[in-house]
């Protein structure tokens, strides 16, 4: 099997890029319950509530890195995820 | 003409000045960067906001409920003025540019009849339209730009606005403030940011990215979602708009401390020849003393 697809990630906060970089998945908060966005997500743009972003580098189960966030938005499209965070806690 | 002594103190007191203001150049350089660097940081943040609004937007939602923050309450009788000072001052033309710019839309509005309201960002701002204007004035805040800019402080500001939105305290909101376009110039601009000003004017300042056609799904539904992203639009408008003035800031009193430490120079220069003038005439003098002193003899 091929190496597995990433998508890209970007985590911006008002004052800042927190993070950029290829994911091969990362779960996000959203509004209407925790939601897994992997390489080449439908188009989407959804509300986050308070909660973990959870950031897995490869597809093998292993949370690489997790952030919280106060709350925000995720707008996905052209294989490109960005997390709009109002605050890091 | 002083004494010799009254002018070597009058050198000495220039030259403490100008060390002054040299360093509050430096200080200001160095805040600059800091600032314009923040400036930068924060754009990422307001254009994807931007491109997100736009594409809830263009999907055609149907909205449930009125949003004030798009479409306005439905008038434009009252008019609030949010106008972005310092609050220190020696910053050369600064204030008195943005004070100036305000009284001039306060006079427009009031010539077609609106009623005008001011909300103060800045101690500057605060003390002279308390004065001038007394009791237009509904809210003030300072030290919002002292240091760093907070963004849960604007944030602050923004949740304040609405809540008189809500009260109908005013119809349209217009920022003033200084636009930086470089460190020597400034320039005193008005944006509207409540109504929220419509995708065909483009928002102003984020340089909308090219329209996203609308192949989006939205979770909630667009209306909910518009609805939560309306009011975090307007604090990073807000945001940005003060990250701008700061570095305007730092700008204006670069350039006006750059000027006086000029000034101080070309003082202690005129102020150094008179000195020398006067030193070397009571020289001559002395001599002419002491010769014709000794032709008497």
């Amino acid at each position: 099997m091929a190496a597995a697809q990433k998508i890209l990630l970007e985590i911006v906060t008002p004052a800042e890029t927190v993070f950029r970089g290829q994911v091969a998945l990362v779960t996000v908060p959203a509004s209407e319950g925790e939601m897994g966005v992997m390489a080449r997500h439908a188009p989407l743009i959804t509300a986050l509530d308070e909660g973990e972003l959870k950031l897995y580098d490869e597809d093998n189960g292993v949370i690489s890195k997790t952030h919280r966030i106060s709350g925000g938005f995720v707008d996905i499209s052209d294989n490109k995820c960005t997390v709009l965070a109002e605050k890091l806690l | 003409m002083p004494s010799l002594k009254e002018q070597r103190v009058r050198i000495a007191s220039v030259k403490s000045t100008q060390k002054i203001t040299s360093a509050m150049k430096m200080v200001a350089a160095a805040k600059l960067r800091r600032a314009q660097e923040a400036a930068a940081a924060g754009r990422p943040y307001a254009e994807k906001m931007a491109a997100m609004l736009q594409a809830v937007l263009a999907s055609g939602y149907q909205p449930e409920e009125a949003l004030p923050l798009l479409q306005g309450t439905g008038k434009n009788d009252t008019y609030l003025l949010i106008i972005v000072s310092t609050d220190k001052g020696l910053c050369g033309g600064f204030n008195t540019a943005i004070f100036r710019a305000a009284r001039l839309r306060m006079k427009h509005l009031g010539a077609q009849g609106k009623t005008v309201k001011i909300v103060t960002i800045g101690k500057k701002a605060r003390d002279v339209f308390v004065r001038e204007t007394g009791k237009r004035v509904v809210k003030s805040y300072a030290d919002i730009t002292r240091k760093k800019v907070d963004y849960d402080l604007v944030a602050g500001i923004s949740e304040d606005l609405q809540q008189l939105l809500s009260e109908g305290a005013f119809d349209v909101a217009e920022v003033l403030y200084n636009k930086f376009r470089s460190a020597m110039l400034q320039v005193p601009t008005w944006q509207q940011v409540i109504p929220m000003p419509s995708i065909q004017d483009g928002v102003p300042e984020s340089g909308l990215p090219t329209p996203v056609k609308s192949q989006y799904e939205f979770e909630p539904d667009a209306a909910r979602l518009l609805a939560k992203l309306l009011p975090k639009n307007l604090s990073v408008q807000l945001f940005s708009v003060l990250l701008d003035s700061v570095a305007s800031e730092h700008g204006a009193r670069m350039s006006a401390m750059d000027n006086a430490t000029r000034n101080a120079g070309d003082m202690i220069r005129r102020l150094t020849l008179s000195y020398n003038r006067a030193r070397q005439a009571m020289i001559t003098k002395e001599l002419i003393e002491i010769i014709s002193g000794a032709e008497a003899v």
